[in-house]
């Protein structure tokens, strides 16, 4: 049992090890290619030309020509930000998929907020409630419907056992 | 003109006053502990259903005659729209998407009450109450600000017709089957608040509504899913989900009532949770009411806001009463909603639950959040901002894996009480199956972490929920029985427990289908006849096209001719239509789809000459999302077709406002 759960544990630490050196890998290795890093600032860009759809999924012409001229930015050597600065100045803030607006902390920050504090408030709950637990065991766990089905299933298989008999 | 459509006004104002009488009817019953006048309360219930029915009928014949003097049919219909997308034309527009709404919340609120007041149920009254005055607010609606009824001083010669992309048959299910969604939870909503109304705490308010909590649940989830395919074959952008403001507002209910589908489960076998449950139940009807509000109310620009009215207005103060009657109930009846039990380790099925709670709570929290961002920001810097996808995959994607993980652990957990030791060795084989799936992945070339952590996580769950069955099935197995006769017999002594898991499994095959994503390619140019285009290990060769024309629309269609390492596969026929009446082109896309990749192929524009705007997807498991949404249909059908739930026996009131202990 002992050697069984060592294996366990050094083959989780394992494929862990793997995956983080992977994603390292993978990551250095993104956004090196030109038409790569412009579909991915497509992806942040929500199309002026489609309601609701990022530019890269937006199937309109216009959005084509303007995937185009982020890739012409792209390979003039502009950075993402300035690039996002030009856009932004065309079609207005709207343009950004997320708010760079100096309060984008306040777009993050509730959801980080609402998992954490709801995991800590369950957490919290949890560890009262098991130290006040009652001293009195419970009659049973089990629901009234339970109790039903098991007398009949039990008298069903005594029926098919007297049956057989 | 006078038509059968004349009654549908008169219809709607007498169902008004009888929902209103019905309601103050069944309030009073309830009150004074009078059954006749909850019965009558009842009846008259069923009276506004029938009356609903008749201005349904009514709106339905004028569409179907083209009865043009009405505006809604001028507006949303005309003389070339086939005959099966008329019915589409009831949910096309503001007036009439309510006036099904409406249909529909009688129709379930007459059936439901009904169905309680035959099985003597005690909480009728004050549930045919709440529900009568939902009713009577959409009744409202329909007779002031969204009359369907009105009439045109010019009558035109046609009508505008409906929105093209409503034109298809994904759109003649997904908002019936949305709408039931949302309409559905009324129920269990109307009941939870009798509970509180009539201090009757125990479990009868949630045992009587359990079908309805779960019909309700599995129409949404199958109208979200078909939105999805609808979205996927007719919007023609390569995917299926964008985190649109409205399909959001599908999504919010769903999270809150799977999270409910779940935290029920603790209360009916430990008595516990009691007020999280009834907060969900609100907290779902509530969010379900917010997403008609948002598609209605034209307060967020979307592909799916076709319909932008003036009835948001209304919507506010509905939902604030509701909140706040809702939570003020709650706060007064709080004592006699103590748990019955207490946590008894932190390492239990119950502990597992509550996880499951706070992420799916989390990422309702998230979501609604960068929903509702843009128009709070708006309100405060008066700057229109956007939270797109990015934002939510962001948000989603770790707490949705997390959720998986549940899936598969959660049921190898046992009540009350589990050592460390029991749940290691148990969680060793899904363990395994997850490991050996990540370094399989990694060694043949895999780079997506997000794509492999998924794969991971589902193999783990696979592992443990066939692991379940098997023990299941094991004890028939050893009784002699076939493998396939053990699980079904194993499936049928607890229809809840094993369609729950079947369920499970088709979520984790919709979650394989998603992270096939991470491996989409796309490659778009202009094509010539003649041309040919490679994305993946596919050559496709822009063929021929044809012109045609309908009463409705202009045709052009492009014959893609695909080949496979030089041998040929097939022939897609995409589409590029021009629909006359509203001069919009849309596309129809072309589609080879197998388990292992669709090929997506669009015609984004149309040149004089011939040469057309290509556009073409390779989309691998994305086949798998529709299978995994088959297989949770089948185990919704396990689950629904099981046992009617036995009544709990009627505890004694808490605290009553019936006979004898009404407060003046």
């Amino acid at each position: 049992m002992r050697i069984a759960r060592r294996c366990l544990r050094v083959t989780t630490l394992l494929v862990i090890a793997f995956v983080s050196v992977l994603a390292l890998a993978s990551s250095a290795l993104a956004g090196s290619d030109d038409q790569e890093r412009a579909t991915n600032l497509s992806r942040n860009i929500m199309s002026p030309f489609c309601p609701g759809l990022t530019l890269h999924d937006c199937p309109s012409d216009a959005s084509i020509e303007l995937r185009q001229e982020i890739l012409t930015m792209v390979q003039d050597g502009m950075s993402d930000a300035e690039i996002m600065d030009r856009l932004e100045q065309q079609y207005g803030p709207i343009i950004s998929a997320v708010p760079d607006d100096g309060r984008s902390w306040l777009v993050w920050g509730l959801p980080a907020a609402a998992l954490l504090g709801g995991g800590t408030l369950a957490y919290l709950a949890g560890r009262r409630w098991t130290s006040r637990r009652s001293a009195t065991p419970e009659p049973s766990a089990i629901t009234v419907r339970e109790r039903e089905r098991i007398e009949t299933e039990l008298r069903s298989i005594r029926g098919q056992w007297g049956g057989g008999r | 003109m006078t038509s059968a459509a004349e009654l549908g006004r008169p219809a709607l104002i007498a169902a008004l006053a009888f929902a209103s009488g019905g309601g103050v009817l069944c309030a009073v019953g309830a009150m004074r502990g009078r059954s006749d006048l909850t019965r009558a309360g009842v009846r008259a219930l069923v009276a506004t259903f029938a009356l609903t029915s008749l201005a349904t009928a009514g709106l339905l014949y004028a569409l179907l005659t083209r009865d043009f003097s009405f505006e809604y049919v001028s507006a949303y219909s005309s003389r070339s729209l086939p005959v099966g997308y008329t019915f589409s034309a009831l949910w096309g527009g503001m007036e009439g998407s309510l006036l099904f709404w409406t249909l529909l919340l009688t129709g379930f609120a007459a059936f439901a009450v009904r169905g309680a007041d035959r099985r003597g149920s005690r909480l009728v009254g004050w549930a045919g109450a709440v529900l009568a005055a939902a009713i009577a607010f959409f009744l409202l609606l329909l007779v002031i600000p969204a009359d369907p009824f009105t009439r045109l001083a010019q009558i035109p010669a046609d009508g505008r017709g409906l929105n093209p992309l409503l034109q298809s048959p994904g759109m003649m299910i997904h908002p019936p089957l949305l709408y039931t969604g949302f309409v559905g939870f009324s129920i269990p909503f109307a009941f939870a608040m009798a509970a509180l109304l009539s201090g009757r705490l125990d479990e009868a308010w949630f045992t009587s509504t359990r079908r309805w909590a779960l019909f309700a649940w599995s129409a949404l989830s199958v109208g979200i899913v078909l939105g999805g395919a609808w979205a996927y074959t007719e919007l023609g952008w390569g995917g299926y989900w964008a985190w649109d403001p409205v399909e959001n507002a599908s999504f919010l209910p769903w999270l809150t009532a799977t999270a409910y589908l779940h935290s029920v489960v603790i209360q009916e076998k430990r008595r516990m949770f009691k007020v999280w449950n009834i907060s969900l139940i609100l907290m779902t009807y509530a969010l379900a009411i917010f997403g008609t509000f948002l598609t209605r109310s034209g307060l967020l620009s979307s592909i799916h806001t076709f319909t932008e009215g003036p009835i948001g207005k209304w919507f506010l103060p509905f939902i604030g009463l509701m909140l706040i009657g809702g939570l003020a109930l709650i706060a007064l009846r709080y004592d006699s909603l103590r748990s019955d039990n207490q946590l008894d380790s932190m390492l239990s099925r119950e502990s597992a639950f509550l996880a499951n709670n706070v992420l799916f709570l989390a990422a309702a929290v998230a979501i609604l959040w960068g929903t509702i961002y843009p128009v709070i920001a708006e309100l405060f810097t008066g700057v229109r901002l956007s939270v797109g996808p990015p934002f939510f995959n962001t948000v989603f994607v770790p707490t949705g894996l997390a959720l998986i993980l549940l899936t598969g652990l959660g049921p190898l957990i046992s009540w009350r009480r589990m050592s460390k030791g029991a749940l290691l060795r148990i969680v060793r084989g899904p363990l395994i199956a997850g490991s050996v799936t990540i370094f399989v992945l990694a060694v043949v070339g895999v780079r997506s972490l997000g794509a492999m952590v998924a794969f991971g996580l589902c193999a783990f769950s696979f592992a443990a929920i066939g692991a379940e069955f098997a023990r299941g099935s094991g004890v028939y197995r050893r009784r002699g029985m076939g493998t396939l006769q053990a699980l079904n017999e194993t499936v049928a002594r607890n229809r809840r427990r094993y369609g729950g898991y079947v369920i499970h499994l088709g979520v984790l095959l919709i979650v394989i289908g998603f992270a096939g994503a991470a491996f989409n390619k796309e490659v778009a140019r202009p094509l010539q006849l003649g041309d040919s285009i490679n994305i993946g290990a596919y050559t496709m060769t822009y063929a021929n096209f044809r012109q045609d024309s309908t009463p409705e629309k202009e045709i052009f269609e492009a014959e893609i001719e695909v080949t496979r390492g030089g041998s040929y596969l097939t022939t897609l026929y995409p589409q590029r239509n021009v629909h006359i009446a509203q001069g919009q082109p849309q596309s129809e896309v072309g589609i080879r789809t197998t388990p292992v990749e669709d090929l997506y192929v669009v015609v984004s524009s149309v040149d004089p000459d011939g040469t057309i705007g290509f556009r073409a997807f390779v989309n691998p498991l994305t086949w798998w999302i529709w299978a995994g949404a088959v297989v949770m249909v089948l185990g919704m059908w396990v689950v629904l077709s099981g046992d009617l739930p036995v009544a709990v026996p009627v505890s004694k009131p808490a605290r009553s406002f019936e006979p004898g202990v009404v407060k003046a």
